[in-house]
């Protein structure tokens, strides 16, 4: 090895990142050459300066006015997500009760009064009858007089799984 | 300062995971023990320990809120410095002229080494040489450096966190310590020892 290349490889030498086989020549380099030997040391020197600059403590103060910044950035979060919702709304009211129309209109049409039949349904009916309750919590169903009469809700639920059922 | 090397490097990782799932006292404790190492990072961008807190503050509840982002397949370390990086970039160059201006008046307010023991006088020249030459070398040699001695962390860690290669790593850090060692010169030929 010579001291250009023991050079380059220096920094990385003493930093213990070197190939053991590329370690092994730069320190038998080192061992031989007195300028290579100075800068090793003046490296050392300034590893250690470096390792002592001096860093300021956190304050007392430090942790409270973190909890605060934190309790800030997650308002905001909440607040900026929270019009989105309320953009949604309509869009999803307005999807729910064109289902729910389509789904009355096909019951009503195959509505013959006679219940005694498998229970059976459309995909779209069956998604139906699974989200009454999330459809009730919009305020959609309740807007259909159509799911007023008793014979289509008790269709609606004869399409759901018995453990579906709520009592 | 070499950041909490006694700590199993997977321990920090699943802390992280536990607060992925809810535990909010997963982070507290992540917190709690990379506040220090983060605020010193952030003051080797400033040179002002009242900025270096508000950068920190900020780059923990990037932490909390980018939480989801964090994968256990690096450590968790590196994650966040390369957050700290990414904030404190954004930061000193977004009011670059503030930092700036301040951090060579900081620099001109340092006390003078002009009484005490002469090893002490010395070595507080040097403390402040040492401060000036390192504000003065380009950022990523800095942050390179400052990983490293300061954070005791691989050039593989360094390398992730820096989003480069090991090999960048190692020419960083050799060009820094180059660049230092000139600047420094005189207190080495004087006193022959830093």
């Amino acid at each position: 090895m010579n001291c250009r290349k023991c050079n380059k490889h220096l920094s990385a030498w003493l930093d213990g990142e070197l190939p053991r086989a590329l370690a092994d020549e730069l320190s038998a380099h080192l061992s031989s050459c007195p300028a290579c030997a100075e800068r090793r040391r003046q490296l050392e020197a300034l590893n250690g300066a470096v390792a002592r600059l001096e860093s300021p403590q956190a304050s007392p103060g430090f942790d409270a006015a973190f909890s605060r910044r934190l309790l800030q950035a997650r308002r905001q979060a909440a607040e900026a997500t929270a019009p989105r919702r309320r953009w949604l709304f309509p869009l999803v009211a307005a999807a729910a009760s064109a289902c729910i129309v389509v789904a009355v209109v096909v019951l009503l049409r195959g509505h013959d009064g006679s219940r005694q039949s498998a229970p059976a349904g459309t995909p779209g009916e069956l998604v139906l009858a699974q989200n009454l309750d999330l459809l009730r919590d919009y305020g959609v169903v309740a807007q259909l007089d159509a799911l007023e009469d008793p014979e289509v809700v008790m269709q609606l639920h004869d399409l759901l799984p018995s453990e579906e059922v709520t009592p | 300062m070499v950041m909490q090397q006694e700590l199993a490097p997977d321990d920090d990782a699943r802390l992280m995971l536990a607060f992925q799932q809810g535990d909010e006292q997963c982070f507290d404790q992540l917190f709690q023990r990379y506040k220090q190492p983060v605020i010193s990072f952030a003051h080797r961008f400033t040179r002002r320990g009242d900025v270096a807190e508000e950068l920190a503050q900020e780059i923990f509840v990037k932490c909390y809120m980018a939480r989801d982002s964090y994968r256990p397949a690096a450590r968790f370390s590196t994650w966040l410095f390369r957050i700290a990086r990414n904030h404190c970039l954004n930061e000193v160059r977004r009011q670059d002229y503030r930092y700036r201006s301040e951090s060579i008046e900081a620099g001109t307010n340092e006390p003078t080494a002009s009484a005490g023991p002469e090893e002490e006088a010395r070595a507080r020249a040097l403390q402040r040489d040492l401060e000036r030459a390192m504000a003065a070398l380009p950022e990523s040699q800095r942050t390179a450096l400052v990983l490293c001695r300061l954070h005791g962390m691989s050039y593989d860690e360094i390398a992730a966190a820096m989003e480069t290669s090991v090999g960048a790593v190692k020419s960083l850090l050799n060009r820094a310590r180059g660049s230092l060692l000139t600047r420094l010169a005189g207190h080495l030929e004087a006193h022959h020892e830093l």
